[in-house]
């Protein structure tokens, strides 16, 4: 048996193409609908935990999907910003707690999350170094953008503008690094936190400048009439906010109209949950409820269904390759009848002939299930980092 | 002054229908760490939330407390709080400057947002597209006008109220 055994490994050996060929359609049949099924099955597990922990989002009437993406993930486009008021209100309602997201802004394609110090006991965040936001421009970087960016505690980032041809508008803000989060393995790697009223000033709602009454600015005065002052452009604004230039800086407005993208609403119970749901439900109303576990169910829903046909797909795949497969040993076997004439010739009996073509194919399969088997197993384990780095993408 | 403030708050709290303390927390539950911006405010918290409230207003005695600045240290302390009294009214301005808890803040001021007075003759200045504009702000000693320190007390007796129910009827 061991020489069957020995004969078939050098055949297999020196065919190495053909065997290599063989190998991996075979462990591609029998990976790709096991692979493709645990891979969507852990994207659910991580797309559908965060949206779990968080019970309610508020914010515009528009796409709840592109609400939530927004609010939990920081990605797609920034849905219609509802007034800070609304939060404030749903806030005092005393229904639920609330914790206002503005995500709006991106510094070096990294997304700028303008929220409150709830945040972070919210998402149960742990500072790694140097400390959380306490003043206006301070900023918070997550694990996986401090890498990116090779920035620390006392380094600098700068919001980019949204439109660059926009002179006028949002300038740069130069916002210094405070304090870096311990990794989270969650989307909050990829953000950059700063206070919801530092992204006001980003927008331009808020700004600081020169004292118009003092001497300094005088050469950027054009008249003065009695308390009423104009300056031109030339008047010094401030792209930073510093401890000496802080009381400078000011709103220009009621901070209850300045803008949001969505509130998360953490209810005090059911009843309070129930309540909430129901005060914003109407077409009258300017504000939607969304529920972020029901939205991403929906969207894996969706994705499950692709996913289903994209299996179904692979296993004809598999089936047509398995037949292909089976054509190549049949055709190979018609080839090689010289050699078996051959190998009956020098005593081999029909069995061992036989066992022998059985050895080979048995060979190419057993390692194309262990092959298979491995990828799976490496799939389930190293799969959800590999999510992770999907979602980023 | 104090003694004025004194005064005027026991008037507010009356006003309030005040009852017999409970006394200090039965159930053993945790007293509410309370951070003000101004006396009146600390004191008010003193009276409605009795033995349930720590309440805590860092500023320095000497100096104006309305255009006090706290520093780091004392901006992080805010943060621990349970619950942070702001006056409103555009008192206390460093608040619009640092980064507080949004669930923790208690504006006040908020039910008679509308009834303040708008300081005039302040120096309205243009210098870009968004028109002219004004940094002035409200007249924001709130708790001299009884009625205004009612409504005050009452914000923060609903204030702590929420946040501890159980003593609801301690806070009346």
């Amino acid at each position: 048996m061991n020489q069957i055994l020995y004969l078939a490994w050098r055949y297999l050996a020196f065919h190495r193409l053909k065997t290599i060929i063989l190998l991996t359609s075979i462990t591609l049949i029998l990976y790709l609908p096991v692979g493709l099924r645990v891979l969507v099955n852990q994207s659910s597990a991580e797309l559908l935990e965060r949206a779990e922990a968080t019970p309610l989002v508020v914010g515009s009437k528009g796409s709840p999907l592109e609400l939530v993406l927004n609010t939990l993930y920081f990605r797609s486009d920034f849905p219609e910003p509802m007034r800070y008021g609304r939060a404030l209100e749903i806030q005092s309602s005393a229904l639920a707690s609330v914790v206002p997201m503005y995500v709006r802004y991106h510094s070096q394609g990294h997304p700028i999350v303008g929220t409150s110090f709830d945040y972070f006991d919210y998402r149960k965040l742990r500072v790694e170094s140097g400390r959380l936001f306490t003043l206006l421009g301070e900023c918070v970087l997550g694990s996986r953008v401090a890498e990116a960016l090779n920035a620390k505690v006392g380094d600098f980032v700068i919001s980019s503008p949204e439109n660059f041809f926009d002179l006028a508008g949002e300038y740069p803000l130069k916002m210094p690094v405070v304090g870096i989060l311990a990794r989270a393995e969650s989307p909050d790697d990829d953000g950059i936190f700063v206070d919801v009223k530092t992204t006001w000033i980003i927008e331009g709602i808020g700004h600081g400048h020169q004292d118009v009454s003092k001497r300094e600015a005088a050469s950027a005065v054009l008249s003065r009439e009695g308390n009423r002052v104009v300056a031109n452009a030339s008047i010094v604004q401030y792209n930073e906010i510093t401890e000496d230039n802080v009381d400078a800086f000011h709103f220009h407005g009621d901070p209850s109209e300045f803008p949001i993208t969505a509130a998360i609403a953490v209810p005090r119970d059911q009843k309070s949950s129930a309540l909430l749901q129901g005060r914003y439900q109407g077409a009258e109303q300017p504000v939607q409820v969304a529920r972020p576990s029901e939205v991403m169910g929906e969207l894996l829903e969706t994705i499950l269904t692709v996913e289903s046909f994209v299996v179904a797909g692979a296993v004809i795949v598999g089936l047509a390759t398995l037949l292909v497969t089976v054509l190549v040993f049949m055709l190979s076997l018609r080839l090689r009848r010289r050699e078996m004439e051959t190998l009956f010739k020098i005593g081999g009996s029909r069995f061992s002939v036989a066992s022998l073509m059985a050895s080979e194919m048995v060979f190419v399969l057993v390692t194309g299930i262990v092959l298979a088997a491995g990828l799976s197993f490496l799939t389930s384990r190293f799969g959800a980092a590999f999510v992770r780095v999907l979602i980023r993408m | 002054m104090r003694i004025a403030l004194s005064l005027l708050a026991i008037l507010s709290v009356a006003c309030l229908g005040e009852q017999e303390r409970d006394g200090a927390p039965a159930d053993g539950g945790a007293t509410l760490k309370v951070y003000t911006v101004n006396y009146p405010l600390q004191y008010f918290a003193e009276r409605i939330g009795s033995d349930f409230v720590d309440v805590s207003f860092p500023a320095p005695a000497e100096g104006d407390p309305a255009f006090w600045k706290p520093g780091a240290d004392v901006i992080a302390a805010y943060q621990k709080a349970d619950l942070i009294l702001l006056n409103g009214a555009s008192y206390a301005k460093w608040v619009e400057r640092v980064s507080l808890p949004t669930s923790k803040l208690v504006d006040t001021s908020t039910s008679f947002r509308d009834r303040t007075i708008v300081i005039e003759n302040a120096v309205v200045h243009t210098h870009g597209p968004e028109g002219a504009h004004s940094h002035a702000g409200t007249a924001f000693t709130t708790w001299i006008d009884p009625t205004l320190a009612v409504e005050q007390a009452r914000a923060i007796r609903d204030a702590l109220t929420a946040a501890r129910p159980e003593h609801e009827a301690s806070f009346q």
